[in-house]
């Protein structure tokens, strides 16, 4: 009877969404979110920085003992930091999943509808790359859960995994814009879905296809080294030439829009927790010249003795076990923005194309060529001096400072690009993955005098409340 | 002049000497004598009074002098005053004839205690029906459950009905205003009110005028309260010591030199202060109750008015609760075949909530107690500046957690809800048996809640933007029932029949807004408009509707041979429309053995009453729109600099939900021997809930939507409910003495898949599977503490950096190694046994009561002791731990060594070492008071005055060593119900109160 017809008043379900091109755009921005370090679930940097050899857990002992664990190779299928971080990746597959399931029925231009259901397959395999890489099998889902089958999933090997990425990849470019103006600033661009794919198969060990990817993205002509490295890592010069995909932060908005990463990463003065705290043995990494003088980068990655810290106040060792703090994602900013920074987080940029290209050059067995990608990334890092006002001595390359590399055979350009890539991209949470990739040898050397063992750490295992709760398992 | 004589005697034929005997509104009186006889002089011009008889622990009767001058009266027994008509559903059923099973209250018993709440009241005073606090925070309520739990996820409480009303919440009532209470535990009896009688339903009838002269009764209690369980906790000396054992421990285990631990020099330790934390967030809280009211009769007129007020300041600072409420019953005559009422209860309640259950997930903020334990003594509450102190300088060494005197000093979180709650009633006698009867309910309550999050702390470290929330709701339930009643006797067959019509109509709306960064944090000035920060608003409404159609026959013959059908088809609008529509039913059978030819001329047995019924009732207590997905707001994302709107889908649907259903049978027995004096009940009962109604936790893959409500399992309660009582009298004693308990056995039968709950980051403790209870703990099994390295290499693998000291965990799947699979089933948080036993003695003016109440066989995980026996950071310790823990081997096999990299094993693993067993027996109440006799009190012009004494929560017998082991809930897993339950945040402590109280009328 009419009496007992309840409708649902001020929310929308399914069967009043995804009808419009308004909620298209509010669909697809929700997946933006979860990509963004809005969340503390989004803990991507204790798998990137502080389970590789770069970072200790830092914060302090006792605190986020889950955390250590990882670092120390001893967690359990119950750590938090595994649940965490698989729940928050897989919440932005479902919302992906959402959307292109109700998007081709979406009224709305046709382009427009292309573009944003290009975003989510972007998105979507953005968050299965980093999943595949943390738990090696996964299930696959590429349907919303709607119903039960949908929420069991079983695994799924990480070739059909890295194939399903791939061809979201191959799927989102060609919809996606070459830029955006506006408020569409930080929407995935084409360029954004070959670097990702090009990195996808630099995984894969695919290297061809990693130079074809390449090729696009640079048939584009947008992308170019920023003058000053520094550059990447400021909230004044975001979303800047050198960047493909960036996530973005907003300070004081409600709900949240801020990075959380300046607090878990900051001092404790400034009511940081000083996590994710640099180890020597990176920072000792840093080529020197003769006169001892440091490549430009370290201090830019780095809070150390001796040196100004974000508010121009002098760093100071005892904030922090190592004596280092990664500096990275510390905007300078007030101190009640704490946790809620406007800074952004530039995921892939330019330089990584370049390295990549390097990379996949040298395992051609192309390795002259390789030297030149390789070699523009140091030149950029040397010519801080030239552009960089606050670096002491500006305006002239110090001598001997990052010359160009000149080494010949396969193995010696490995090394020299297995090292550029530890020092250009430091404490951006691409390391841990990067020495898994480069093969049990060089992981174990790495993480030597950790639990690590390639056999059996190779992969995190899938968490505790997966096993617990997925019927499909 | 004229000599009123008379005799006065108890229901039992017994003379009782004692009773006051006066007359209304004079010092006119005398008592009765050793054989109960009485003689008063009645003085000229009283004709017109009334005599009024009364005896502490029977009923006062008045009756009417006129020109009578013999009185034949019978004083009956208080607490069985109510015991001849029982309340049932929409009619009133004589107690001799109920078939199903049906416990009473009377309405004094509910007002003696200094609680809040009407279901407060009710603990320990009917078999079967177990109370327990939630949080036990001021205004936070009690969990009531009759017959176990049946539901997982859906609710587990009785319904209510006042007056003829239902509702889910009765915290707005007075208990001062119960008549008398019937608790409808069976299917036979509760099935009449179908779709909400599955976990049974408590019918509240509330007070009315009876008497012919106006009465006006007053009664006052005021008491304080103090905590009466804590948990010792370790000092600075300790606690420094501990701290540098652990680092001591921890460096040795370490190669890399960066990471050891720095030691607390021992010359600091004389600088620095030892603060006992808890104690300074508690205090001695006073609680109060007051009520006046006025009844009478005056024609055909009756009314019942009165004011109440229930006041309680918590023991936790900052925490209070109170409420003024006021009723107005009114019923009148119209014609011969026409009575109308109307029934009103209008309400405030204000309650200022502090965080003081869970670790802040579920809302309200982290509890401020678990913060207090967590605190190290180290750390002063103000510094020189009498300012707090947040972050010490060496929080190295005692912690960054938050000072709990700021955290309450800070708080500024406080309800309000004015309610309004009656009914309009009409009863048309329409043929001589036949009557019409039409209820209008309303229940209309108003809530805003403020909360306002402070910025301070070290360098502005809470809340760095503070912000101002404010939700304001409007909530409206319309309940609408029409029947029909029809009695007729013909011979010795007996007939009652019902058919009825209900409707109900639920109407919810809110409207929540907040704002951030108010530049002066000043309360007066910290309102909706004055923040700088950008502001939000929302807001929404939600429905639902019951539709139900009833009829019950009760038939009997010559009182002997009874019989009662139920049929009843319920539509609720939560499900969707293929599965609104739920048929529910009941039949009952009695026989009065007693009235058999047989044994009506024994001396012994009064009554014998064999009852058995049988009987399908459903449940619909869930989220309305559970048959849909919902696709929310504040998923935003910034694009270009500026935020941009995002919305994801943030509850899953499940348009195939349909009703949850428990079949019930009981059986029964009444007896009655020895005049009455000895009475008792036994019940044994067998309920299969099934297509439970349950939020079901979802694989962690399909992302952070809230789980869909699907109808997943069977379970299973049984027991046996036993209601004693005795009453007798020696000399001028009088005493009684009754007792009830319970047995409850809980299974699940059914569960595919099992399911998860009670979660702790990303571990579930609770595992409710086939073959378990409800809220089955599922853990690892200690087996001690290893004590040496060869101990650790001969037992299961468990882990790279055990270390002698550290606990060892049971290898119960012979693995060798110990993982996730090793945790089994280790208890539930249900009781085994309930019981309560209430003692009473009068002797001329005195009157004492005593009574006890108690559950067993229930377990409580105490996270609070995981963080404060773990020593894994900078925490306190108990002083348990500092005492006993391993420090070598052979020290000890029970707590484990200091050592914070430990944590992993000794701490953070989910086992039995923190499951402790919750059972207790506790002095409720213990109450002393003295009537002061009529005459006396007539001087003054009163017709009645008693004073008592009465002490509350003097005296637990428990072995559990948190703060209250009837905490049965937190924060953390409200929403959650019974699934999730016993697991101690560090929960609201006990309070024990003594209070003194006056009872006067006139």
């Amino acid at each position: 009877s009419d009496f007992l017809d309840e409708q649902l008043q001020g929310t929308y379900s399914n069967a009043t969404f995804y009808k419009t091109e308004a909620h298209a755009l509010l669909a697809v921005n929700a997946i933006y979110n979860v990509a963004s370090f809005v969340s503390t679930n989004n803990d991507l940097w204790v798998f990137g920085d502080v389970a590789s050899d770069d970072a200790a857990k830092g914060g302090q002992a006792g605190d986020q003992t889950d955390i250590q664990n990882i670092d120390d190779f001893t967690y359990q299928r119950n750590n938090s930091y595994l649940e965490k971080f698989w729940k928050h990746y897989y919440e932005g597959i479902s919302r992906a999943n959402y959307l292109l399931y109700y998007g081709n029925n979406i009224d709305m231009d046709v382009e427009l509808r292309n573009r944003v259901l290009g975003e989510a397959k972007f998105l979507r395999a953005y968050f299965y790359f980093n999943l595949v890489n943390v738990f090696g099998e996964i299930p696959l889902k590429l349907m919303p859960p709607i119903n039960s089958d949908e929420i069991n999933k079983p695994l799924s090997s990480v070739d059909v995994v890295y194939t399903q990425i791939i061809k979201d990849l191959e799927e989102a470019a060609p919809a996606l814009d070459d830029t955006y103006s506006g408020a569409d600033v930080g929407r995935v661009t084409k360029g954004a879905a070959y670097g990702m794919l090009a990195k996808a198969h630099l995984y894969r060990g695919e290297w061809q296809a990693t130079l074809d990817a390449i090729d696009q993205v640079d048939a584009l002509g947008l992308y170019s080294l920023q003058p000053v490295y520094k550059n990447n890592f400021l909230d004044s010069t975001q979303n800047n030439s050198e960047s493909l995909f960036e996530l973005q932060h907003l300070s004081r908005q409600t709900p949240t829009l801020g990075s959380h990463l300046n607090q878990w990463f900051g001092e404790s003065p400034g009511n940081g927790y000083g996590f994710n705290v640099p180890m020597p043995g990176f920072v000792n990494a840093f080529e020197r010249t003769e006169a001892e003088l440091v490549d430009p980068r370290l201090d830019y990655t780095v809070g150390r003795e001796g040196q100004p810290w974000v508010l121009g106040e002098t760093f100071d060792p005892e904030w922090s076990a190592t004596g280092y703090l990664v500096r990275k994602h510390r905007q300078s900013i007030s101190k009640n923005l704490i946790g809620d920074a406007g800074l952004n987080y530039v995921y892939l940029r330019y330089a990584d194309i370049l390295l990549m290209k390097a990379e996949a050059l040298n395992e051609l067995s192309r390795p002259a060529e390789a030297l030149d990608p390789l070699n523009a990334v140091r030149r950029r890092a040397r010519e801080s001096y030239l552009y960089d006002v606050d670096l002491p001595g500006y305006g002239a390359i110090p001598d001997g400072l990052l010359p160009d590399v000149t080494a010949t055979g396969q193995q010696a350009v490995r090394e020299a690009i297995q090292h550029e890539r530890r020092i250009e991209l430091g404490f951006e949470f691409h390391r841990y993955f990067d020495l898994m990739r480069y093969g049990r040898f060089v992981a174990e050397a790495a993480l030597e005098g950790t639990g690590f063992s390639y056999a059996t750490h190779r992969y995190f295992p899938i968490p505790q409340s997966e096993r617990d709760t997925n019927t499909a398992l | 002049q004229t000599t009123l004589r008379g005799t006065v005697r108890s229901e039992q034929n017994e003379s009782l000497p004692g009773v006051s005997v006066y007359i209304r509104g004079t010092s006119t009186g005398s008592f009765t004598d050793a054989t109960g006889a009485f003689a008063i002089s009645l003085p000229a011009g009283l004709q017109d009074s009334t005599l009024v008889f009364s005896l502490v622990g029977y009923a006062t009767n008045e009756v009417f002098i006129g020109s009578r001058t013999q009185f034949e009266v019978v004083l009956a027994d208080d607490t069985r005053t109510l015991s001849e008509v029982v309340v049932t559903g929409y009619m009133v059923e004589e107690r001799q004839k109920i078939t199903g099973a049906v416990n009473t209250v009377a309405g004094d018993l509910i007002g003696r205690l200094p609680v809040p709440g009407i279901d407060q009241a009710l603990q320990g005073r009917a078999p079967g029906v177990v109370v327990s606090q939630n949080t036990g925070a001021p205004g936070e309520g009690v969990s009531v459950r009759i017959r176990g739990t049946g539901s997982i996820n859906s609710s587990n409480s009785p319904l209510y009905i006042v007056d003829g009303v239902p509702t889910m919440d009765i915290s707005a009532l007075s208990s001062q205003d119960v008549e008398n209470i019937s608790v409808l535990k069976d299917a036979g009896a509760a099935s009449v009110y179908g779709s909400r009688a599955t976990n049974g339903v408590v019918i509240i009838t509330t007070k009315a005028g009876t008497s012919k002269d106006a009465r006006i009764q007053v009664s006052s209690q005021v008491g304080f309260q103090e905590p009466s369980r804590l948990i010792d906790m370790a000092n600075t000396r300790d606690y420094v010591t501990l701290y540098n054992e652990a680092a001591t421990n921890d460096n040795a285990t370490k190669t890399n030199p960066l990471f050891f631990r720095k030691l607390i020099p021992e010359e600091m330790v004389s600088t620095l202060p030892d603060v006992d934390q808890v104690d300074a967030i508690l205090r001695k809280g006073v609680i109060q109750s007051h009520s006046i009211s006025a009844s009478g009769k005056d024609g055909k007129t009756s009314y019942f008015i009165s004011g109440n007020y229930f006041g309680q300041e918590g023991i936790i600072k900052g925490s209070d609760y109170d409420r003024i409420s006021g009723r107005i019953n009114l019923n009148t005559e119209v014609k011969p075949w026409l009575r109308t009422g109307v029934n009103i209860n209008l309400s405030k309640e204000k309650t200022d909530i502090i965080g003081s259950s869970g670790d802040g997930a579920g809302g309200n903020g982290g509890s401020v107690i678990r913060y207090a334990f967590f605190r190290t003594p180290a750390i002063s509450i103000y510094d020189a500046n009498g300012d707090f102190v947040d972050k010490p300088d060496d929080f190295q060494f005692f912690g960054d957690g938050y000072n709990p005197v700021g955290m309450v000093a800070y708080n500024n979180n406080e309800r309000l809800i004015n309610r309004l709650f009656g009914k309009f009633f009409v009863e048309i006698d329409l043929l001589k048996d036949l009557k019409f009867t039409s209820n209008v309910g309303v229940d209309y309550s108003k809530q805003n809640q403020r909360r306002f999050d402070r910025t301070w702390g070290t360098g502005d470290r809470i809340n760095g933007i503070n912000q101002l929330s404010v939700s304001d709701q409007r909530n409206q339930t319309m309940t609408y029932s029409n029947f029909l009643t029809y009695s007729r006797t013909l011979g010795a067959h007996n007939l009652n029949i019902l058919v009825g019509a209900e409707s109900i109509k639920r109407d919810n709306y809110y409207l929540n807004a907040s704002e951030k960064d108010f530049p002066d944090q000043n309360p007066n000035l910290v309102y909706l408009g004055n923040g700088l920060g950008q502001r939000v608003n929302s807001e929404g409404q939600t429905g639902s509707a019951l539709q139900s159609f009833f009829g019950k026959v009760n038939y009997d013959y010559a009182d002997k041979y009874l019989a009662s059908v139920t049929l009843r088809r319920d539509g609720s609008s939560r499900f969707g429309p293929d599965n609104r529509w739920g048929n529910f039913y009941a039949g009952s059978l009695g026989w009065r053995m007693d009235k058999e030819s047989f044994l009506e001329n024994n001396d012994l047995i009064d009554r014998l009453l064999w009852r058995v019924s049988y009987g399908k009732v459903g449940n619909q207590e869930i989220n309305d729109y559970p048959f849909t997905d919902m696709i929310t707001s504040g998923y935003n994302y910034p694009l270009g600099n500026v935020y941009q709107n995002g919305y994801a889908t943030s509850v899953l649907g499940n348009s195939g939900v349909k009703w949850e259903a428990s079949e019930q049978l009981n059986a029964g027995v009444d007896v009655e021997i020895w005049e009455g004096k000895l009475a008792v009940s036994l019940d044994y009962f067998r309920k299969i809930t099934s297509d439970l109604l349950v939020s079901q936790p979802i694989a962690s893959s399909a992302g952070t939507a809230s789980a869909p409500v699907v109808n997943n399992g069977k379970i299973l309660n049984r027991g046996f409910e036993l209601a004693m009582s005795y009453r007798n009298s020696v000399g001028g004693l009088h005493y009684s003495i009754s007792a009830n308990a319970a047995t409850l056995y809980n299974e699940i039968l059914a569960m595919d898949p099992p399911i998860r709950r009670g979660q702790i980051g990303s571990d579930y403790l609770i595992y409710n599977e086939v073959g378990h209870p409800v809220g089955s703990f599922f853990l690892y099994e200690t087996e001690g503490i290893f004590q040496d390295k060869t101990q650790i290499f001969t037992h299961a693998y468990q882990g790279p950096t055990i270390q002698p000291g550290d606990v060892m965990y049971k290898d119960q799947d012979g693995s060798n190694t110990i993982d996730p699979d090793d945790r089994r089933h280790a208890g539930s948080a249900i009781p085994k046994v309930t019981a309560g036993l209430n003692v009473a003695l009068n002797y001329k003016q005195w009157d004492f009561s005593l009574f006890f109440q108690g559950a067993y066989g229930q377990k409580i995980y105490s996270v609070l002791n995981r963080d404060i026996e773990g020593f894994y950071r900078a925490f306190n310790v108990t002083r348990r731990y500092v005492d006993h823990r391993w420090t070598g081997p052979g020290s000890t096999n029970e707590y484990p060594r200091a050592s914070w990299d430990a944590s992993g094993n000794n701490a953070s693993v989910f086992s039995d070492r923190f499951l402790e067993d919750g059972s207790y027996t506790r002095l409720k109440n213990l109450q002393l008071g003295y009537t002061v006799p009529a005459a006396v009190a007539g001087k003054i012009g009163l017709s009645s005055v008693r004073i008592y004494v009465s002490g509350t929560n003097l005296l637990t017998v428990t072995s559990y060593q948190g703060l209250d082991p009837e905490m049965t809930t937190s924060d953390n897993a409200k929403g959650q119900g019974d699934s999730s339950a016993g697991m101690d945040w560090g929960t609201y402590p006990s309070a024990r109160s003594y209070n003194l109280g006056v009872n006067l009328s006139f």
